[in-house]
């Protein structure tokens, strides 16, 4: 490998005063490897990107992709000139709405994980398509390498793509919770009239917001990868109408009884009777088996 | 775009077409305290299905009323935001004359 710093050959340079500061700088140049070019583009701690590393673009990019793959329900809305005293009296209602569906002093992991995000629309819909186009067929590379870009540059017709123009902005929630999009739903996108006792700043705030659609599934943990589907505001609110999980479970037990299903709900529930048994049992043989060998050591 | 003599807007898109964008964002150009200075605004959602089933039924649809009474409805399907925007200002920059004239 060349040198750095570029030295007149040894003959030129006979007869001329050296210094110790001119050794020690030979001492660091045989030294030095100079770092490959193509890794010195971007950050040790993130993957090579197409774009500028460093750009609000390109970080806003790997944010909205791991928003769309991490979220299994995301609401559009349109957001049209909220002063930013609305938009905190709303957050803060928004949060006290939230805060009252748990007990005091519980910590309701999916209301903290609601967020409320407005967009950069066009660095939306391109992450989007990454995301629902690059991932499910086999991208190898990461969202903002070159092969993503190239592969979802050609504008393909997705259903919510004409909905990021514009001011726009989405709800994030971590997991698809009836009780907690219904919540969501009075405070923000009221059919009709606003919840009572609600801060005028608020108030004002919401008739400036428009629920345009929504985004669901589609992230890592359901296994359906690209796949979200598209809910427009009617079908929204059904779903927000909906009782929560633990209500329609027992729904399902209780008409499950009535129509005389008690010996499937017997059987389904005697699966996960049998399963800690057996794990169970294979614990005490484990560790038996644990003592035994220690037993044998000692002897030896 | 001149609001100061709008009455009342009243618009209505179809927000998964391409239509509609332009009906959409003209509800973003209506000022912060345009209902706190008495204008009527509301916005309608157009159902998806519901349209595609009544199917001339233009994507996006803007109606305003202005303080002098005078109506204006425009199918903004094929409509760019500043033709709107150009629409609306005619009539205003009359009535800004007219306003300017009297007092």
């Amino acid at each position: 490998m060349p040198p750095r710093l570029s030295f007149p050959p040894l003959s030129a340079r006979i007869g001329q005063p050296t210094s110790v500061l001119s050794a020690g700088r030979s001492y660091a140049t045989a030294n030095y490897a100079p770092p490959n070019p193509a890794m010195a583009q971007y950050a040790p701690t993130q993957p090579p990107s197409h774009r500028a590393a460093d750009s609000r673009k390109t970080q806003l990019h790997r944010t909205y992709l791991s928003l769309l793959r991490s979220t299994p329900l995301m609401l559009v809305f349109q957001h049209n000139n909220l002063k930013a005293t609305e938009w905190t009296a709303l957050r803060r209602e928004l949060l006290m709405a939230l805060s009252k569906l748990s007990g005091k002093g519980e910590v309701d992991e999916v209301a903290s994980g609601i967020r409320v995000h407005v967009l950069r629309g066009a660095v939306f819909s391109a992450a989007m398509r990454v995301a629902e186009y690059y991932d499910p067929n086999g991208g190898k590379q990461h969202g903002t390498s070159e092969e993503a870009y190239e592969q979802t540059k050609k504008r393909v017709k997705h259903p919510l793509a004409p909905l990021f123009a514009g001011p726009v902005g989405v709800v994030v929630f971590p997991v698809f919770s009836p009780t907690h999009l219904k919540t969501v739903m009075d405070v923000m996108f009221p059919e009709g009239r606003a919840v009572k006792g609600m801060d005028p700043a608020a108030v004002s705030g919401l008739q400036k917001l428009v629920l345009l659609a929504a985004r669901v599934d589609g992230h890592v943990a359901t296994g359906k990868l690209g796949g979200g589907r598209v809910l427009d505001g009617s079908m929204v609110r059904w779903a927000s109408g909906l009782p929560g999980f633990e209500r329609l479970r027992g729904q399902l037990v209780g008409m499950l009884q009535s129509v005389g299903g008690a010996e499937l709900v017997r059987a389904l529930e005697a699966i996960p009777l049998g399963v800690v048994r057996t794990v169970d049992a294979h614990r005490k043989v484990l560790s038996g088996e644990l003592e035994g060998e220690g037993e044998k050591k000692e002897e030896a | 775009m001149i609001t100061r003599y709008l009455a009342s807007a009243k618009i209505s898109f179809d927000p998964f077409s391409r239509g509609g964008k332009t009906a959409r964002i003209f509800a973003a150009l209506l000022p912060p305290d345009a209902r706190a200075t008495g204008m009527k605004v509301a916005t309608v959602v157009l159902d998806r299905q519901r349209r595609a089933a009544a199917a001339p039924a233009p994507a996006g649809v803007v109606e305003l009323v202005f303080k002098d009474g005078r109506e204006l409805r425009l199918d903004t399907t094929r409509m760019s935001v500043a033709d709107v925007v150009e629409e609306v200002d005619r009539h205003s920059r009359g009535l800004a004359r007219r306003e300017e004239l009297a007092g």
